[in-house]
């Protein structure tokens, strides 16, 4: 069951927010040693904010089993504030450009089909915000994972050794064919996001 | 001088720009091999591969070079690859790395006919390089491997080749194989089921041959069917033997 | 908050398209005095299946103040079924044309937000599940609606009168573009679509 939550402060939304901030935590931090800050077992930090969208997978228990953070490049993000030298050109900065980071997958899941059900649901939060691409820092093992996924991976910034992995600024073009390519591939016939959960007060339009 | 050629193998973004264009804007093969030797060429790797892996006899995919003639008909006729600790490394799903750290495990294992495939290497002008490994996603093992004369890797060059390597096989295999959807993934038991499905055992001889009933072996071939959204096991058989899972239960 | 509801018999969603049943019933057959057929107070035909997509909306009660009904047209739909004669174009077809009928609306928020947030809903949906073109069997005052606020609706037929009210058979694509458009002239800016509701798979402890 995919849950897609507007905002890191989402009132409605608070166990959920902190059980992908638990597995962040987990995955980047204890697992993989990244030299970022987390605060009581959560990791979090100033690209998690009203703006931000998530992706929050859960398993039949409950518990969150993958995540992945989009955020609109017309606001801070990763790319201007801290990758900007990867860009070659400057970072995206575009509304209906998203960042993707965090990307993370629980350890126990990580050899089942978890990544094109999460994969799917980018896409389709994508079609639902009205997003034309997505952006990112990969490393290449999971560029080409993507490539394989029926993703149009073009890098945008000269690749950098990081942590004996060629990483590199990649962006991806957001679109129904996309996400029906990637469907094929993981036998997907409908969509992966079951619940969608908006900041309260952000839709009293009209 | 040396400041130059030091440089030499980075690939600079504006060539791996248009590169990566020209990939996903292919309709042929040939379109990306050729661009993709007239980058290489220019910096000093005259030997490439992007492809699967597997022996002569067994071999399965596709794959695409620019291999020294000579060098080639010395290398599959002495049966190199069985003892190329570059290939075994790709063909073992290691990681990204180079020749020369592969020819060091070599020498510190003291392996003599691994170290014999080096020597006999350079004699054809192909002293060093790397190799990107590639699995994952159910599929066959493959790799990307450029080597070259006294080629620098430096750390940014590295970085650019693993990504060219990267862009080139993916667009290739999207030619070649297209999206098709990732062979389900399947459990070990069910891996061994298939296989006797496969020679036409019935569910009491895989049974028999399993050390276990004929009714577990009947779950796991209603287990393979639902994975594989087939209503019949033949169906199956079919469809494992074209996206290469029966090849994996039979190396099992 | 808007629910999509995949199937006629979706086992998790009983209570919620029994609440959809209910009001077409008093829509169309108590309201309009549409001649269809009813079962204790709720009203369901031949086009509700398995394959069926619903639209609903419930207030902050769990009223239900707005349905509608999408049926992929590779199979049996109305407009083929019933309505043949009133398309002069060939008939659209296929997996990703999504037949829309049964809109209803109650009547006290009929002048309200909540179709906009419904003709959003239908086509995020339509994006979601990789539908292209809408076609139906729509009043002319509807279509001059759906024109107004954004899709690009294209008759299939000449009008015909039913009920003293114009009625014409028509299409419309879904896109990203039509999204926006409709959005912009509703004034909404996120996604209308709340929850999603599948059919469950059948037997889907398989040993993984």
């Amino acid at each position: 069951m995919i849950h897609l939550i507007a905002g890191a402060t989402n009132p409605n939304c608070r166990e959920l927010l902190a059980g992908m901030f638990r597995l962040r935590h987990d995955v980047f931090i204890k697992e993989k040693h990244w030299n970022i800050k987390s605060y009581n077992g959560l990791e979090f930090d100033q690209f998690d904010t009203e703006e931000t969208l998530y992706l929050v997978e859960l398993d039949e228990a409950g518990a969150v089993v993958a995540t992945v953070r989009m955020n609109p490049t017309d606001r801070p993000t990763l790319f201007s504030e801290v990758f900007a030298d990867m860009c070659h050109g400057g970072p995206p900065k575009c509304p209906k450009t998203w960042e993707l980071t965090r990307g993370a997958i629980a350890q126990n899941v990580r050899k089942s089909l978890h990544f094109g059900r999460i994969e799917c649901a980018t896409i389709e939060a994508a079609l639902l915000w009205g997003v034309t691409k997505a952006c990112g820092i990969f490393g290449v093992d999971l560029l080409m994972k993507k490539m394989r996924c029926g993703l149009d991976a073009k890098p945008i910034g000269q690749p950098r050794m990081i942590d004996g992995e060629s990483h590199v600024a990649a962006e991806f073009a957001m679109n129904g064919d996309v996400l029906q390519r990637t469907r094929t591939l993981y036998r997907i016939t409908g969509p992966s996001i079951e619940q969608i959960h908006l900041m309260p007060g952000a839709r009293r339009a009209a | 001088m040396a400041q130059n050629e030091l440089s030499a193998s980075r690939i600079e973004f504006p060539v791996l720009q248009s590169f990566s264009e020209q990939c996903l804007g292919a309709t042929t093969t040939l379109e990306i091999t050729r661009a993709l030797d007239a980058i290489l060429q220019a910096r000093g790797i005259k030997q490439w591969y992007v492809g699967n892996l597997g022996f002569v006899n067994e071999w399965r995919g596709f794959g695409f070079d620019e291999i020294p003639p000579a060098w080639r008909k010395r290398y599959v006729e002495a049966e190199h690859a069985r003892f190329d600790p570059v290939f075994q490394h790709a063909l073992n799903q290691g990681g990204k790395t180079t020749w020369a750290q592969c020819k060091l495990i070599a020498e510190h294992l003291g392996d003599k006919r691994a170290l014999q495939v080096f020597d006999e290497a350079a004699e054809y002008g192909i002293d060093s390089g790397l190799i990107l490994p590639i699995h994952g996603l159910g599929d066959l093992p493959a790799a990307v491997s450029f080597g070259g004369e006294d080629l620098d890797l430096t750390p940014d060059a590295q970085a650019s080749l693993y990504l060219i390597g990267a862009l080139a096989y993916e667009s290739l295999r999207r030619l070649v194989v297209g999206f098709k959807p990732i062979p389900p993934l399947l459990t070990e038991r069910e891996l061994e089921v298939l296989r006797w499905a496969a020679e036409g055992k019935s569910a009491v001889d895989t049974g028999a041959i399993m050390g276990i009933s004929a009714f577990t072996v009947q779950d796991h071939q209603k287990s393979l069917r639902t994975k594989y959204g087939c209503a019949k096991m033949t169906q199956v058989l079919v469809l494992a033997a074209l996206d290469g899972t029966l090849l994996i239960a039979r190396q099992m | 908050m808007v629910h999509v509801v995949a199937g006629a018999t979706n086992p998790n969603c009983r209570e919620m398209l029994a609440k959809m049943f209910r009001q077409r019933c008093d829509v169309f057959i108590k309201e309009k005095g549409w001649k269809l057929k009813s079962y204790n107070g709720l009203e369901f035909d031949d086009y509700d299946t398995a394959e069926t997509i619903y639209l609903m909306q419930f207030d902050a009660r769990d009223n239900i103040i707005a349905s509608m009904r999408m049926n992929p047209t590779d199979g049996p739909y109305m407009l083929a079924d019933i309505f043949s004669s009133v398309c002069e174009a060939p008939i659209p077809r296929g997996r990703d044309v999504w037949e829309l009928t049964r809109g209803a609306l109650s009547r006290n928020l009929r002048k309200s937000g909540t179709w906009g947030r419904m003709q959003c809903a239908m086509l995020e949906s339509a994006l979601l599940w990789g539908a292209t073109k809408a076609t139906g069997f729509f009043t002319v005052d509807h279509i001059m609606k759906q024109m107004r606020v954004g899709l690009d609706v294209k008759p299939l037929g000449s009008p015909l009168l039913v009920d003293g009210e114009a009625n014409v058979a028509a299409e419309f694509p879904f896109n990203t573009q039509t999204l926006e458009r409709l959005r912009s002239s509703y004034g909404i800016s996120g996604p209308a679509i709340e929850h999603i509701h599948l059919m469950p798979v059948p037997q889907k402890k398989v040993a993984a």
